[in-house]
């Protein structure tokens, strides 16, 4: 799934994503982390979302009718993840993904490499890096 | 047959009637001549004979059937119990439990029988070994036929004279060489059935069907029908009529007293209950129907349909509340009315579903005083087990798991902590040592305490023990104060024994104790004096996911505080808040009450300002706080959402709820945020 975070793409398994959801009323947490934005009501239960600009260190955006919240489920753990748009659902292979080492040592532990598809570069995120909490 | 289908049912129920064998064996120890506890142990060992017979365990069978005969004597008086009746029944016990277990991993239960049968033998014949076993083993099998005729059977018959019905006493031979005795009572029965009414049969039906006769048993016909007529109907091969009597509602003995060798115990116990109680049997004309044991009616469930229950219920309370809410924004009648009625209802179910998962901590007390008495006896010591709050309710999950942590502490308390009688005597104390374990309800909190008042816990040899096996380095351990240094012995590879007992002493134990409670959401603590005692003392929340609370509002949020922790509410002017030593206090009642304020340790974002404020009191062990919050929204029933693994650490927080509107409330933690 490609996914429009700031001015860039980022692409995750699909496999993880539970849904889409649009944007909905955050309940603040206190004393969380500080890219858990809050908690969401998803159908009577409580789910933990990420705002991604913050934990990919990327520039804020405002939030538009594109805005979605993406929830994903691992194993156990449900959490939502907050992007600018839900782009498509794309196809990479390995042969077109790369480990690059462009991008900056602090930003690069949350990408597992990057896609090129035609003239674009997605970025493929790391989900279990992302929703630990260590890191 | 196949029953592979049942064995878990056969295991289940094995280790109750195991348990009942224990705790009535226990029993009947400190009270040897009550009778009915050796009946329960009886009942108990008779129906797993039963139970293993069908499943094909015949090694288990045939124990509990040597161990029937011994208690069948000392039920009917002839022999007393006596120790060493009492050890090897506990030794069968123990044996039979081993055999379950094999059953369960899968193995056979195999275990040398021979001995402990020989002994039981012994015992049963007085300790004269020269009486032979087949016999015993066998003469139990067939019922005697003695015939008794009680108040219910002249009822009958005279209820059949009035009818101008005869009634034949008709005594039938079953030739001895016959393989299928069992089809042809049956036959008998159906050609009886066909001229008249069976109305009473010795053995019992069942028994009769079940082969459990000699070659003949005895039945009481009514029927219009004369002796010839009788005899035709009984013209079946290799049975034979022995005779045919003729019999009046007078000229049968009434023998009320029943002395029945009969084995069968739910029908034999009712039986006497039916005897004993006629007066009630008068419209019964129903023959010697099974009625079943009126005792008690369960069902097994399934823990994870509970799960799913518990979980319905959780999201009908929550659709309820916002029922609630939207009707008082409305205003149809009939709608409030019918609210209403919704909300007992659902009160009702939430209370009920609630319990069905509470089970008494008495299950797990149960398996105490055995194990406290063997190793009392191993030991040389002298141990009173007192029990408190058996009644105690904890959710069946939890209960299946605390059983193994106090079984260590127990453990630990019986070796380590309790001296020896000589020992106590010096120190003054009463030679028998006192192991309390009690259990009860604190707030939403369950407590368990293990107490002896043995030697207490050394101070110094915990510091030297920790040091040695660098647990600790010297400087942590001046910094701490003695309750800390006392926790130490939750460590991991801690143990202050001096040497490795097969008891306890491997190091190995209070922090797989400590860490068990862990996953229980509880909390493990000990206190102790040094020549007095020690007292390990349990915490575990009660996992009910429907509190009460009370809803407050900080700014814009909402928070709700748990309804068990809060002592009372009051308002304050902003005015009257007071300032001792940097901590912000308030005056209630004289006393001076210290004040935290939500929107600063929870970092509540806003800027509004009231002049009046809210105080909900809270309590935390012995001291109380005043909670400030800006407004109270009221007391509402929530359902806690837990918030996952991701925000679980989070302190101050206990989860969140979904209020009637949809919005999350977090829950506070009171615990955590003082």
């Amino acid at each position: 799934m490609a996914l429009k975070i700031g001015n860039e793409e980022y692409a995750v398994d699909i496999l993880a994503i539970k849904e889409i959801v649009r944007w909905t009323e955050i309940t603040r947490v206190p004393k969380a982390p500080p890219f858990v934005i809050g908690v969401i009501n998803l159908r009577g239960n409580v789910i933990p979302v990420i705002d991604s600009h913050l934990r990919l260190n990327v520039s804020q955006n405002e939030i538009t009718a594109f805005t979605r919240t993406v929830i994903f489920q691992l194993e156990d753990i449900v959490v939502g993840f907050n992007v600018d748009q839900v782009i498509e659902v794309i196809s990479i292979n390995d042969e077109q993904i790369e480990k690059s080492q462009l991008i900056a040592e602090s930003d690069n532990k949350f990408i597992k490499g990057i896609g090129k598809i035609d003239d674009r570069l997605l970025m493929i995120l790391d989900l279990h890096k992302i929703i630990d909490f260590n890191l | 047959m196949d029953v592979s289908q049942y064995l878990d049912i056969f295991l289940e129920e094995s280790m109750e009637h195991l348990q009942t064998l224990n705790s009535g064996v226990l029993n009947m120890e400190n009270n040897p001549e009550r009778l009915d506890i050796i009946d329960e142990i009886f009942r108990a060992a008779h129906t797993l004979k039963g139970m293993s017979a069908t499943m094909g365990y015949n090694a288990i069978a045939k124990l509990t059937h040597s161990m029937e005969n011994l208690l069948d004597k000392i039920r009917s008086g002839k022999i007393l119990p006596n120790p060493e009746i009492t050890n090897s029944l506990f030794k069968c016990v123990d044996v039979l439990e081993e055999m379950v277990n094999s059953i369960r991993e899968g193995g056979a239960p195999d275990a040398d029988i021979e001995g402990l049968m020989k002994t039981l033998v012994a015992l049963e014949n007085g300790e004269n070994p020269t009486e032979g076993q087949a016999e015993t083993l066998k003469s139990e099998e067939i019922i005697k036929n003695e015939v008794h005729i009680n108040e219910y059977d002249i009822n009958i018959f005279k209820e059949a004279e009035q009818r101008d019905l005869n009634i034949w006493k008709i005594s039938i031979h079953i030739s001895p060489e016959c393989l299928m005795k069992g089809v042809r009572a049956f036959m008998v029965f159906r050609n009886l059935e066909e001229i008249g009414e069976i109305v009473k049969a010795v053995p019992e039906v069942q028994d009769i069907e079940d082969e459990k006769f000699d070659d003949h048993f005895i039945l009481f016909l009514v029927s219009k029908y004369n002796e010839k007529e009788i005899y035709e109907a009984l013209n079946i091969s290799e049975v034979a009529a022995e005779e045919i009597e003729r019999v009046s509602s007078e000229s049968v003995k009434v023998d009320i007293e029943c002395t029945n060798e009969e084995i069968g115990l739910p029908k034999n116990i009712q039986k006497a209950e039916i005897e004993e109680d006629n007066t009630k049997n008068k419209e019964n004309n129903k023959k010697l129907s099974n009625k079943k044991s009126k005792i008690h009616q369960t069902v097994r469930v399934d823990i994870g349909r509970l799960d799913s229950l518990m979980n319905l219920v959780g999201e009908l309370v929550i659709n309820k509340t916002r029922l609630e809410q939207i009707s008082i924004s409305s205003d149809m009648d009939g709608l409030n009315e019918t609210i209403e009625h919704l909300d007992r209802v659902t009160t009702d179910i939430q209370s009920v579903v609630q319990n069905i998962r509470m089970v008494s901590v008495e299950q797990v007390f149960n398996r105490f005083p055995r194990m406290v008495r063997d190793l009392s006896k191993e030991l040389g010591k002298d141990i009173d087990l007192i029990l408190e709050g058996k009644e105690t309710e904890l959710d069946r999950t939890v209960i299946d798991e605390i059983g193994d942590p106090l079984v260590h502490l127990i453990r630990n308390a019986i070796d380590h902590g309790l001296e020896s009688p000589e020992d106590r005597k010096i120190s003054g104390k009463n030679t028998t040592g006192i192991l309390k374990l009690i259990a009860k309800h604190d707030g939403n909190q369950v407590t368990i305490c293990v107490e002896d008042d043995g030697r207490g816990l050394n101070v110094d040899v915990i510091k030297e023990k920790a040091l040695k096996k660098k647990l600790v380095t010297l400087a942590e351990i001046e910094e701490m104060d003695e309750q800390e240094i006392v926790n130490m012995i939750f460590l991991s590879g801690f143990s202050t024994a001096k040497e490795v007992t097969d008891i306890s002493g491997r190091g190995v134990g209070l922090d797989v104790v400590k860490n068990k409670i862990a996953s229980l959401n509880g909390q493990v603590s000990v206190v102790t004096k040094q020549g007095q005692g020690s007292q390990f003392i349990i915490k575990l929340p009660l996992t009910l996911a429907i509190i009460q609370a009370l809803l407050v509002k900080v700014q814009e949020e909402t928070f709700a505080i748990p309804l068990a922790n809060i002592d009372e509410t009051t308002n304050l002017e902003r005015g009257k808040i007071k300032n001792i030593q940097n901590q912000q206090v308030m005056i209630l009642r004289d006393k001076v009450l210290p004040l935290i304020f939500i929107r600063d340790i929870l970092d509540v974002p806003g800027t509004k300002e009231t002049g009046e404020i809210y105080v909900v009191v809270v309590e935390k062990g012995e001291r109380k706080f005043g909670l400030v919050v800006e407004e109270l929204i009221g007391q509402q029933e929530i359902v806690i959402s837990s918030f996952g693994k991701l925000l679980s650490g989070l302190s101050g927080i206990a989860g969140a709820t979904i209020l009637g509107d949809g919005s999350i409330s977090l829950i506070l933690d009171i615990g955590a945020l003082l």
